[in-house]
């Protein structure tokens, strides 16, 4: 099973998974990772990188983080260069968590990546926009 | 005539635990979201509209139109999960005929002179009432909120 990391600044890692279970139930490999101002970047950066070597069991892992330019990105980057069995996205939302989990079975690491990399962009809408264009449905 | 995949009572309607769990194990290509409020104002319904998942198409009918689209067609084809906001509803359209061989119970708030069937499901004595009838009549009646959580049988709690 692809192991699924997120990395962000705060509790907003945790809050996601705390989120998305309320949708999905417990799930089995999706750790979080939360930066904290106190935090020595050092440690923080070994703990991921040990979490994401042991949550690979052949299958890969797929490490979402907040934002490009962040720590939890910058790491990240430096983690998996050479790596063939890890990908990452920054820019991590809701659309693109439940995508992980709910079809982290469904094809290979970098099938799961691109395809939430996809939905992910495309969870982001104007909700007006949206909502005018289904206005013209009559039923 | 469409396949009825899943018939569902849920206070919230075209929210989360449909759109991103039941309307996948339901194979679902069109939610019929049954209910006169919602058919009747434009925005609510768009608000519906705009949640279905993608390739689902939300469809919302009064309570009148709902049950004339069953009889005439069964919502035309494809796979269709329908869906009522309240008990009652979903009562009074089995009472008029829609067969039920199977009914799922969501979400259904606290509130005035309601009891908890479970953590999740809130029933006035009056509601439990008419799923007691339902039941009686072989209508398999299930509280089920999310796929990964116990899937319990009307029966049990009652």
């Amino acid at each position: 099973m692809i192991g699924i990391i997120i990395a962000t600044h705060g509790g907003l890692a945790e809050g996601m998974i705390d989120g998305m279970e309320l949708l999905c139930g417990k799930q089995d490999k999706v750790v979080p990772f939360g930066l904290r101002i106190e935090d020595d970047l050092d440690v923080f950066s070994e703990e991921i990188i040990r979490k994401a070597h042991e949550l690979d069991d052949g299958d890969g892992v797929l490490l979402l983080v907040d934002f490009i330019g962040g720590s939890p990105a910058n790491i990240t980057g430096r983690l998996l260069v050479g790596e063939q069995n890890m990908e990452g996205i920054a820019g991590v939302n809701f659309p693109m968590l439940l995508e992980a989990v709910n079809s982290r079975d469904e094809g290979t690491l970098k099938e799961v990546t691109k395809q939430c990399k996809a939905v992910g962009t495309m969870g982001i809408a104007d909700i007006k926009e949206r909502m005018e264009q289904s206005m013209d449905e009559d039923e | 005539m469409a396949e009825i995949a899943l018939i569902r009572v849920d206070f919230r309607l075209v929210h989360g635990q449909v759109v991103v769990k039941w309307s996948k194990v339901a194979k679902a290509t069109k939610i019929i979201v049954i209910n006169d409020v919602i058919a009747n104002d434009k925005t609510l319904k768009s608000v519906y509209k705009m949640a279905a998942p993608a390739g689902v198409k939300v469809l919302c009918y009064s309570f009148e139109k709902g049950m004339a689209k069953y009889k005439e067609s069964q919502f035309a084809d494809g796979r269709a999960m329908v869906m009522f906001k309240d008990i009652n509803d979903c009562y009074r359209a089995w009472k008029s005929g829609f067969e039920m061989p199977k009914l799922q119970l969501g979400n259904a708030p606290r509130g005035t002179d309601k009891k908890p069937l479970n953590n999740e499901v809130y029933v006035t004595e009056k509601e439990k009432e008419l799923l007691k009838e339902m039941a009686a009549a072989g209508v398999d009646i299930v509280v089920h909120t999310i796929p990964e959580a116990a899937c319990v049988s009307f029966h049990k709690l009652v």
